[in-house]
């Protein structure tokens, strides 16, 4: 019974579990042509982290990441989702996936598109009801509930495409390239609702290379490239420089710096850099972009997001 | 920049180069797929049967012909294993419907046109439970062929003798027992567009009306009528010599046998029961001969013979001439009845011929002689008639009472080897109705003096039922 | 459950929204009217309806059979294609579930789609009944009550002699000299002029609506006289006629009667067809099998359409399962392919089963007379035969399921018959398709490198 309670606790802990992963593409006739994972390994635990999974074009992340949902099978070794296997229906309850494209049905509205999901997962009437306005009202469509899909840009259709990742208020989230195709400001929002979601107890894996935003949200990560892992481990502990301090104090005037310098050079040896620190282009964008918008009616195209859909906090 | 603009130039000239080839390529392509496609027609049209191409086809046809390719002959097949499992079923309703599409699916196959009409007009209508359901079957087989057969293919002689023949045996023939009632209906339809059996000339639009409700071409009519004489076209013979006519017009010669064939007993039959008498009835059963119709008759068999110098056509045209013989003899016309025995001595001298012509004709004179050649004997009784009645008219009552002898001798004959169900399929009136209109015809053509004579002749003899 | 609607209820949407299910339609529609301005009948205005009923429904059911299967094979196939499908298979969906609901969905815009032609058909046939001409009221009269109103054809019971459709035949007096050119079975049909033959039926009390009596035969002698007569109906046992009506004239074929009696009839009958004993009567052999029929009850004709309708409907669902089959197996072009020769295969192989076992067929004859080239071809073509035929009789109890035909004859449509087909097209071929398909596309992946 402990060793059960162990095993038990082990699978709670662990939401993702890969070992020895191996994908061959073959041809029609069998023929191996690309290998696309080459015996990977990896572990996301469960319970409020973000992990990331990095690497360039062509490394491996997506096909990896349709193994863990059972689009692709495996040539060799072991996945486990949430403690079942891929294709288990009730490991994809608690999943919810945006993938790499908004792959929608084009002559669906939003609303429509959120409404039938929400049936796939047995949801009742008044469940799909309140959350799709939720979430509508989250990704900014709300105006647009009712508008075809295929009409959308990709921006907009990439919004839908979050929504119905999250219509199931999932415990594992499972996100490839989420911030592909969108603005700054709906990054950031992807950012903050990421970040909000793993503050509430739920896992979230990522994908993508556009590392800024890897770096902003995530706590953990595994760095792929031709199908192997080439660095893996907390965010902080793999980008920390620990030969290097960096001091940040207000402006002081320029004679106080001047001894301050001389100090600095005199005890460590070496010569420090001084320069104003800048903002991020990221943050310079949103404060533009939020006084204009004080000013100004909202575009036609999507509207600045409201905060994370109530359902997905409680 | 300049060197941007040049290369862009330069550019902007090899495309326009490699365009130019493809196109002098293409081209070349098309104008020697152009000459192969010659050829391979050439070789095509060797090796099928194929008449005509689909020239003259409506756009439906084409467009199945197009879209289907191939495939034309599988769902012809399909659909023809279905009217036959329904003909076997004795399912007629969609058998027309299941003939237009086969048809329309290889138009170009005389044997499919040729098979549906005569299925539905011999095998499909003698299953119909009275004469004008019948009637419609045999309508439908020859719409078939005369408004769609020789539409597709106007140069196919098979389909004329098939069209001709259908009118020569099927509705002027007396195999089928409702063949009385098919010749009505084509009388009653060419009386409404030739009036009196005879085609208006003088009335284009009556003439055009005539081409589009039974596809009779003024040209082509008028050519008949001068070769073959005046005929009666509301008689079914006239129709089978039309069309046997056009069918060795059609292929210039190359197999027109079987159309020759057919105009010869056409225009045999045209000559023992030519014309329709004028019935106010409109029973159209009195059929009187046309005499003028014996020589086109006779040319036509001797343009087969020459071809087919057989036994049995060497039978078939001295049986002709006997018949004509006794015809023109009954007619009194002796000058043509020798003329026809000379031609017989001279080509078939067999068995007693040196005799005169009454002579000969008295050697056989009645009914049986006629009846084993399958000549009409009513055209010996009309011309036996006739010829009392010109006797009464220049007072002769001695060959007065010597013709109306042998007409009602023959007639009685004929009776007495005929029964009732027999002489009803083969259409023969009552005597009294035949020599009213025998006696008509010979009134209307002797003077007004005369005339009262023809009356008291016919009331004492006919003045009650029966002849004396 | 609720999956499974919810993705049928998605199909159907995207048929609706893509236009697919309006195109169809108006395709089907287009047929049917210019099938309506074109078909030629037998010259009577009954059978121009009849004519018209049978293949406008046919080639609108034709149109949307194709169209089930190009759309079933293209479903899948199509979403693999553009990933759609991998947002469906993320989710709590079996893949059995997927399957179904598809072509759950396909069966729905099926059942809209034929219900609208079935109403067009039916409006058709109207129209051509009543649209002004020439005809003669009692000739359109006449025609609205064959068309119009279907019966249910009642078969005679099984003769004293135990054997199905054996009848008493007794032979007349004198002899007739007849042609007839069949078996000793056939015999029995045999009924020269002065004979006679009974059928026993049993009507059914408290059936509505006239009654009809129907019977097909041939002719008996080369001169192909007619049928002359008395037909009759009796009690077991009794000369008292309930029921007597002389024919004259009738020549070969099939022949309706009306039973024009008072008071309705019920219970076990005894058919009499006594022939005159006239020179002119002809021998008569009447066609086995469809020797007598009594027909009884009046159904409006929409209401057997219908059932048609719902067979055709379970048809169509066949072939659109056999296309979703195809698509869960290969990509779309080759789906559309595989299933579209397999329906041909399936059309060519009915009409293959019409040929008798053991027709001659054409020796390929050697011109070198090899004689193992000869047996060789010979093998060949056995083992050909041998597929083929063994392919139509697995495919044959589907094909003598029809309701358009006997709604076409007037007849009723049978729920057995119905019921039958739902048994059979659904819970057989359907039901093996849909194994098919629900492990080809558990083994299929979803996505692409």
């Amino acid at each position: 019974m402990a060793e059960q309670n162990m095993q038990t606790n082990d699978r709670r802990e662990t939401a993702i579990e890969v070992s020895g992963l191996v994908k061959v593409f073959s041809d029609f006739w069998h023929r191996p042509k690309v290998r696309a994972v080459d015996g990977i390994a990896f572990r996301v635990p469960a319970g409020g982290s973000v992990f990331g999974l990095l690497g360039p074009n062509g490394s491996g992340k997506s096909t990896t990441i349709k193994i863990l949902l059972g689009l692709l099978m495996p040539t060799a070794g072991t996945v486990t989702v949430l403690g079942r296997h891929p294709r288990s229906v009730e490991a994809k309850r608690s999943i919810g996936y945006l993938p790499e494209e908004s792959y929608l049905y084009r002559y669906l509205t939003p609303r429509e598109t959120l409404d039938f999901y929400g049936r796939l997962f047995g949801l009742d009437p008044a469940a799909r009801r309140d959350r799709t306005g939720e979430l509508l009202e989250m990704v900014g469509l709300s105006h647009a509930a009712d508008r075809p899909v295929g009409e959308f840009s990709k921006g907009m259709a990439r919004r839908v495409g979050l929504a119905q990742a999250l219509v199931n208020n999932p415990s594992l989230v499972i996100l490839d390239e989420p911030t592909s195709g969108l603005d700054p400001i709906a990054c950031r929002n992807v950012k903050d609702l990421i970040l909000a979601l793993a503050g509430h107890g739920k896992t979230v894996l990522l994908s993508s290379h556009l590392l800024a935003d890897v770096e902003d949200v995530c706590t953990e990560l595994v760095i792929l490239h031709s199908g192997r892992i080439r660095a893996a481990g907390l965010t902080r502990d793999l980008l920390v420089r620990p030969d290097r301090t960096r001091l940040t104090i207000p402006s002081v005037p320029p004679d106080v710096l001047k001894g301050l310098l001389a100090d600095l050079r005199a005890a460590s040896g070496s010569d420090p850099q001084v320069d104003h620190p800048s903002l991020n282009l990221e943050q310079f964008f949103l404060d533009v972009v939020r006084e204009a918008s004080r000013d100004e009616t909202a575009p036609s195209g999507a509207s600045l997001a409201g905060k994370p859909a109530g359902f997905l906090l409680k | 920049m300049e060197h941007g603009r040049q290369d862009a130039e330069v550019a902007d000239k090899g495309e326009r180069n490699a365009c130019l080839v493809l196109l002098a390529a293409a081209t070349l392509f098309l104008v020697i797929a152009g000459c192969l496609n010659v050829v391979c027609y050439r070789d095509r049209t060797g090796r099928m049967r194929k008449i005509d191409n689909l020239d003259h086809a409506p756009p439906p046809v084409v467009f199945t012909s197009v879209v289907l390719g191939g495939f034309r002959g599988i769902l012809s097949d399909i659909l023809w294993l279905r009217a036959s499992y329904l003909q076997d079923s004795g399912e007629y309703v969609e058998l027309v419907q299941l003939a237009d599409w086969v048809t329309r699916l290889e138009p170009e196959s005389p044997e499919t046109w040729s098979f549906h009409s005569w299925n539905m007009a011999y095998n499909v209508s003698v299953y119909m439970p009275d004469d004008e359901t019948r009637w419609r079957w045999v309508q439908s087989g020859i719409r078939l062929l005369r408004d769609e057969g020789l539409r597709f293919t106007p140069s196919e002689p098979d389909l004329y003798a098939q069209l001709a023949w259908l009118y020569n045996h099927k509705i002027a023939g007396f195999t089928d027992t409702a063949n009385g009632h098919y010749k009505q209906r084509v009388a009653a339809e060419m009386e409404g567009l030739f009036p009196g059996g005879r085609p208006p000339f003088h009335d284009p639009a009556a003439m055009e009306r005539a081409r589009q409700a039974a596809k009779l071409d003024p040209v082509r009519v008028r050519e008949a009528e001068h070769k073959f004489g005046q005929m009666d076209w509301r008689a079914p013979e006239t129709h089978a010599a039309y069309w046997a006519y056009l069918g060795t017009l059609a292929s210039r010669g190359r197999g027109t046998m079987l159309c020759r064939r057919i105009l010869y007993q056409a225009l045999a039959s045209s000559f023992f029961r030519g014309a329709l008498a004028p019935d106010p009835g409109g029973l159209c059963d009195v059929r009187l001969t046309r005499r003028a119709m014996e020589v086109p008759a006779l040319e036509a068999f001797l343009n087969v013979m020459h071809e087919v110098p057989q036994a049995g056509m060497d039978e078939s045209v001295s049986n002709f001439v006997h018949d004509a013989i006794l015809v023109h003899n009954a007619f009194g016309d002796e000058a043509r009845a020798s003329e026809l025995l000379g031609l017989l001595r001279e080509r078939y001298p067999a068995g007693n011929l040196d005799a005169s012509v009454p002579e000969y004709c008295a050697r056989e004179p009645g009914f049986a002689a006629m009846h084993a050649h399958g000549a009409e004997p009513l055209a010996l009784v009309e011309g036996y008639l006739d010829r009392h009645w010109r006797a009464v008219a220049r007072r002769d009552a001695v060959a007065a009472d010597a013709a109306w002898g042998v007409a009602v001798n023959v007639w009685a004959t004929f009776e007495k080897k005929t029964n009732p169900a027999v002489r009803k399929r083969f259409n023969v009136p009552p005597f009294d109705r035949f020599a009213r209109a025998v006696f008509d015809r010979a009134i209307a053509s002797i003077s007004p003096e005369a005339r009262g004579l023809l009356e008291r002749d016919w009331a004492a003899r006919m003045g009650e039922k029966g002849p004396r | 459950m609720k999956r499974i609607l919810a993705i049928a209820w998605l199909t159907c949407r995207e048929s609706v929204r893509s236009g697919t299910a309006v195109s169809l339609l108006c395709l089907a529609l287009a047929a049917v009217g210019w099938l309506a301005l074109t078909l030629q009948g037998d010259g009577t205005l009954a059978g121009q309806a009849e004519v018209f009923l049978r293949y406008a429904s046919g080639a609108a059911i034709s149109i949307l059979g194709l169209a089930s299967l190009w759309l079933g094979a293209g479903r899948i196939a199509s979403e693999v294609d553009d990933r759609t499908i991998q947002t469906i298979v993320v989710k709590p969906v079996r893949t059995a579930e997927i399957w179904i609901g598809k072509w759950l969905g396909l069966v729905l815009v099926n059942a809209a789609l034929l219900a609208a032609v079935g109403c067009v058909v039916v409006a058709g046939v109207a129209w051509i009944l009543h649209r002004s001409g020439s005809r003669a009221q009692q000739e359109r009269d006449d025609a609205i009550r064959r068309v119009m109103v279907c019966r249910t054809p009642l078969a005679p019971l099984p003769g004293a002699a135990g054997e199905p459709g054996e009848c008493e035949t007794r032979e007349g007096d004198g002899s007739h000299d007849g042609d007839t050119h069949r078996s000793a079975r056939i015999a029995r049909e045999v009924v020269p002029p002065g004979g006679s033959r009974t059928w026993t039926f049993n009507l059914p009390g408290g059936s509505s609506g006239g009654l009809w009596l129907q019977f097909a035969f041939d002719y008996g002698s080369a001169e192909r006289l007619p049928m002359q007569g008395t037909w009759s109906l009796t009690r077991p046992g009794s000369t008292n006629a309930l029921w007597a009506q002389a024919v004259s004239g009738l020549s070969a074929g099939r022949h309706r009667v009306e039973i024009r009696q008072a008071g309705k009839l019920s219970g076990i009958l005894t058919l009499t067809f006594t022939s005159a004993r006239a020179q002119d009567t002809g021998v008569i052999v009447f066609r086995p099998g469809s020797s007598a029929t009594i027909l009884l009850g009046d159904s409006g004709m929409p209401a057997q359409l219908l059932r048609a309708m719902l067979i055709a409907l379970f048809k169509l669902s066949v072939l659109a399962a056999a296309g979703l089959s195809c698509s869960a197996l290969f990509t779309t072009p080759v789906a559309t392919f595989a299933a579209t020769s397999l329906a041909v295969a399936t059309l060519c192989l009915q009409y293959f089963l019409s040929i008798p076992e053991g027709a001659a067929t054409p020796h390929s004859c050697s011109t070198h007379g090899d004689q193992d080239d000869a047996t060789k071809a010979a093998w060949y073509q056995a083992a050909a035969d041998s597929v083929t035929r063994a392919g139509a009789t697995v495919l044959k109890p589907a094909y003598s399921l029809d309701g358009i035909g006997p709604v076409s004859d007037g007849l009723t449509v049978p729920w057995a018959l119905v019921g039958r087909a739902a048994l059979v097209l659904l819970g057989g071929y359907a039901l093996v398709l849909a194994a098919l398909g629900i492990v080809a596309l558990r083994r299929r992946e979803m996505a692409g490198p």
